[in-house]
């Protein structure tokens, strides 16, 4: 029995930052990387099924970028998943959602999973492509924003809880393999121990090329083609005396609680 | 003449008033000769067909099939469309419905794509979308070179919704093929209300550190109260004991999971607490620094003493 | 006193010298900024600055020794000054140096604001910009002078900085007063240095705002505010009972019709006896949750209010710092946790409370005691291993934890756990080798600064 779950290692960018002399990105010295925070839900939800399923299952996490991203895979390996598999090649350094599921879709047919966790969304762009779009790609039933999930190892259904438009949440049940992308919250992500830690350095991680994927070139669907700062900052300030600001502040709650 | 197709969605039978802000978005790329088609899947599709005869749509495709929420049913309509009309565009509403479908069919479709789109135009003929990234800190301009048809999802209240009468023709469809692999079983039960439900409430007050000590914290019970607000905090405040853990917002603590109106007074806004709330459409930030990290994702701020703002506000609830 | 780096090799190893090679070895650029904030080496800024975006992520850190601020203000760049006229810890020479530099608008309105900004304020108050002048008016550093020059300019924003601006004197207010909209009046009437012949104008102003802001102004003639204390307005007595310029026994009118004003009422303290009686048995909730927090409530009164239907009143019994022994033991066992949980976080609780809250199964209740100096020591170290991290975190919090006890922080797999341990201020040396290695930068960052404090006072002891 084998999970593949899907990682990113995001940035997020400082409160004053400039952009690449290209303008199509942000100066990398502005930005600060840490492990995709729905992929520490996935990854949880994940080792919860192998440790139900005992020791012979496997958690393998698998990441699309370049040596920067291996912290993220060190992360996962820390909290308890088995191996690690890191793809790159610097082609892939324009690609988008779609192309990332391109080459995820590659390992899935390596790796043969019973199970696909993704994380729902990045928390840098949030464009909540990857996982459903290698759903598409591999033909996998799939379900997106899983909120709640009661999967055995190796069964060949899910029941889950899927979070719909308006609050609400759907219980339905799903063909398995699937692909699943993992909401916050369906559980409470653990911290890796020290000794966890540790071991992560010793646990194997694969780095693929593309032509160890058979893979020539990956389009994408899309292409950048300037990134800027919005003209304004996103907060509008209300000025004034303490009065006029609390004024002001009442009419808002006012107006959006209709009172 | 390219077409142009917007997918609008109703839930349980009702119809779902984004789709017409996708209708917008669509619109103002309209030019000359081109069709912009609306597809509905419903029960009764044409009882949507009257909210949908909007200025600018030639045409409404009726899909009687189910009131039900069927992305893979969604999927296979995107896929019909494609392959039967090679629309240069296809839109839906943004929201975690789409994220659903709409991957999954661009992919499959190798169509282009662009998720949460807030601006859209032609540039020298190029179909050019915008959207936002790194928590709203950069706006990106996205094109998609090669593509003939262009998948997109439009962020809800980016656009106005579609008005002005118009008089689409009616097209009937049969429901395409659809693979279905999953099955609906339910709804989950409403979650139980009573005590402090940082979780279910839409209007939170929060305190930070900025509050000072101990005995300042019953002055904003007293606020929360009078205002209709659930009193929240940041981790400081439950770590010294003046609040419950379960008023605390953030990782470790609460989801303010159904917050429409956030009020975050005196609260730095770390990682950890933004964890709690960011998602929330109104926030507020009230604090002295007018560099906390609160303020880079409120929607409005108050540069000031949050406890003469709270002494003003008591004077006005 | 920082001490001096001593020469590594020499026969003088100092207890700074030994921590600086070890650092120098590790080359971790956050524990060298901990000890940078004690130690002054010229390898451990090296370190610390070692990278662009290093010196990006120093130059906008408030926990930044001034003394690297000062460094990198002598060579910056765009990025750079701006993220220092923004930090808070930016000394002032490196500030006036960024003013050489002639930085642009917004960077001189981040100074003109700045805590540290006070030597250059005047020439910033004649800054071509209307928002730097601004700045300065709104910047609580600015004398009398400055704001008195900005205040003659026609401008709102700064009319309402001037207004509230800590050092306008009297004859800068009575300009205001003159020229201005009625919410800058309402500032100069709340203002200390408000001439008497403007609060007694304000005293009889229709606009209510204008008498509440009178009645708030500290220094406000003892008859005027009992006058204003029987204002037809509850706001404008409302702001009468808050200020403290009378004392609590003066004040007589627990039978206000406003239930918003008796709240004031009770939380006024040297109030008298009856009063105190007749606010407790207010038909208010709030009116009695704040007279149970009232320290000057006798033991009695707060027998009768730890009965209360309302738990929030109980709780307030609970916090009151004056409530015996003897109720805190009727509190220990009341159904409600957070009342409970109220009880634990005394440390004038008798010993036998303490030992019954030990069995409590609520996480309020438990973090409470882990917090409490009054916990015995095993305890505390039973909270430590509690399965809930946030109980556990409690005793990082607690000045009497025994060393078992953070020492079983110091593995804890909460970073936070062992970053709010890193914090302590009276962190045990063997604690602090072990966090230097820990994966989180901000346990390293906290805890070379707990070893390079310890060793910077050791070294100036010695020489």
């Amino acid at each position: 029995m084998k999970i593949l779950v899907t990682v990113k290692q995001v940035a997020f960018l400082d409160d004053e930052f400039e952009m690449r002399d290209d303008d199509r990105g942000v100066d990398e010295d502005f930005l600060e990387k840490d492990l995709n925070e729905f992929d520490h839900y996935s990854v949880e939800e994940a080792l919860l099924i192998k440790e139900a399923a005992g020791d012979d299952a496997e958690v393998v996490v698998v990441t699309v970028g370049d040596e920067d991203a291996d912290d993220a895979l060190r992360t996962a390996l820390a909290k308890g998943a088995d191996r690690g598999i890191r793809v790159w090649d610097d082609a892939l350094a324009e690609a988008d959602g779609v192309a990332i599921a391109k080459v995820l879709a590659k390992v899935v047919e390596r790796e043969k999973p019973d199970m696909v966790f993704t994380g729902a969304q990045s928390a840098d762009f949030g464009s909540a492509v990857t996982g459903m779009a290698l759903a598409g790609l591999l033909g996998w039933p799939h379900a997106a924003v899983v909120c709640n999930l009661e999967y055995s190892a190796g069964a060949n259904t899910a029941t889950l809880r899927r979070e719909l438009e308006g609050g609400l949440e759907e219980v339905m049940s799903v063909r398995c393999p699937a692909v699943l992308s993992i909401q916050l919250g369906i559980n409470e992500p653990r911290y890796a121990s020290l000794r966890g830690i540790k071991q992560a350095k010793q646990k194997p991680v694969d780095e693929l090329s593309l032509d160890d994927l058979d893979l020539d070139s990956v389009g994408s669907a899309s292409r950048v083609r300037r990134m800027y700062a919005p003209e304004k900052g996103q907060a509008e300030l209300i000025a004034g005396s303490a009065a006029e600001q609390a004024k002001r502040l009442a009419e808002i709650i006012k107006e959006l609680r209709g009172m | 003449m390219a077409n142009l197709i917007v997918i609008a969605e109703q839930r349980d039978g009702e119809f779902r008033e984004t789709s017409l802000e996708a209708v917008t978005a669509i619109r103002g790329i309209k030019q000359g000769d081109d069709k912009l088609s609306v597809a509905i899947i419903a029960a009764d599709p044409q009882k949507h067909v009257p909210a949908l005869s909007v200025e600018g749509v030639d045409e409404v495709i009726a899909v009687k099939a189910t009131d039900d929420f069927q992305p893979d049913l969604l999927e296979a309509l995107i896929g019909a469309l494609v392959k039967d009309r090679a629309p240069s565009v296809v839109a839906v509403a943004h929201g975690v419905d789409a994220w659903s479908f709409a991957p999954t069919a661009a992919a499959r479709l190798d169509c282009g794509l662009a998720t949460d789109i807030m601006g859209l135009k032609l540039d020298d003929g190029d179909l050019v979308a915008t959207r936002a990234g790194y928590a709203e800190k950069v706006l990106v301009d996205i094109d998609f070179p090669g593509k003939e048809t262009v998948l997109l999802t439009v962020r809800t209240n980016a656009f106005e919704p579609a008005s002005g009468s118009g008089s689409p023709e009616v097209t009937e469809m049969a429901p395409p093929e659809a693979d279905v692999a999953t099955t609906h079983e339910g709804w989950k039960p409403p979650a139980d209300a009573g005590g402090i439900d940082i979780g279910g409430s839409e209007f939170i007050l929060s305190i930070g550190r900025g509050v000072g000590d101990e005995s300042n914290v019953e002055q904003y019970l007293e606020l929360a109260e009078s205002m209709g607000a659930t009193l929240g905090c940041s981790r400081p405040i439950a770590d010294n004991g003046w609040l419950p853990k379960a008023r605390q917002v953030g990782q470790s603590g609460q989801l303010a999971a159904n917050c429409k109106l956030y009020i975050a007074m005196g609260v730095s806004g770390s990682v950890q607490h933004q964890w709690g709330m960011k998602h929330v459409e109104n926030i507020v930030a009230v604090n002295t620094d007018p560099e906390a990290s609160i303020f880079s994702i409120a929607r409005y701020g108050i540069v000031g003493d949050m406890a003469e703002i709270a002494e003003e506000l008591e004077n006005l609830f | 006193m920082n001490a001096p780096a001593a020469k590594i090799g020499t026969a003088s190893v100092t207890p700074a010298s030994a921590l600086i090679a070890r650092l120098v070895e590790a080359g971790d650029p956050y524990a060298a900024l901990g000890a940078c904030v004690h130690i002054t080496d010229a390898t451990l800024d090296q370190i610390a600055l070692a990278t662009r975006r290093q010196r990006l992520i120093v130059a906008a850190a408030s926990y930044a020794p001034p003394r690297l601020l000062d460094i990198l203000s002598q060579d910056a760049d765009a990025p750079l000054i701006l993220r220092l006229a923004k930090n808070p810890a930016t000394p002032a020479d490196a500030l006036a140096r960024l003013m050489q530099g002639r930085p642009p608008a917004r960077v001189r309105r981040y100074i003109a604001a700045h805590a540290n900004a006070g030597a250059l304020l005047p020439q910033l108050s004649q800054d071509t910009s209307i928002e730097v002048r601004r700045a300065v008016a709104g910047n609580a550093g600015a004398p009398a002078d400055v704001i008195a020059r900005l205040a003659t300019e026609a401008d709102g924003p700064i009319a309402r900085a001037a207004a509230a601006a800590p050092q306008a004197d009297a004859a800068t207010l009575e300009h205001l007063w003159r020229t201005c909209d009625e919410w800058v009046r309402a500032d100069v009437v709340a203002h200390p240095n408000c001439p008497p012949g403007i609060l007694a104008e304000a005293e009889a102003q229709e606009d209510p705002l204008i008498r509440r802001k009178c009645a708030a102004n500290p220094a406000i003639p003892d008859d005027m505010l009992m006058r204003l204390l029987a204002d037809p307005d509850e706001q404008v007595r409302g702001a009468a009972v808050r200020n403290l310029a009378i004392s609590g026994d003066r004040l007589d009118k627990a039978g206000d019709p406003s239930a918003k004003v008796r709240r004031l009422f009770a939380r006024r303290t040297r109030l008298a006896r009856p009063m105190i009686a007749r606010l407790a048995a207010d038909a208010d909730d709030w009116v009695r949750r704040w007279i149970a927090r009232n320290p000057d409530v006798p033991a009695d009164v707060l027998g009768e209010l730890a009965q209360d239907p309302e738990a929030a009143v109980r709780r307030s019994v609970s916090r009151n710092p004056a409530c015996p022994p003897d109720l805190l033991s009727a509190l220990a066992v009341d159904p409600q946790p957070w009342v409970r949980a109220g009880v634990a976080l005394r440390d004038d609780a008798p010993d036998a409370v303490i030992a019954l809250l030990l069995d409590d199964a609520d996480h309020d209740v438990l973090g409470a005691l882990g917090r409490n100096p009054a916990t015995p020591a095993n305890h505390l170290e039973m909270i430590a291993r509690h399965p809930d991290k946030d109980v556990r975190r409690s005793v990082a919090f607690n000045p009497a934890a025994p060393p078992d006890a953070l020492g079983l922080l110091a593995q804890d797999v909460y970073p936070l756990n062992r970053a709010i341990l890193a914090g302590r201020g009276d962190l045990a040396r063997a604690l602090a080798l072990r966090l230097l290695d820990d994966p989180e930068p901000q346990v390293r960052f906290a805890a070379a600064a707990s070893l390079a404090r310890a060793a910077a006072t050791t070294t100036s002891e010695q020489q």
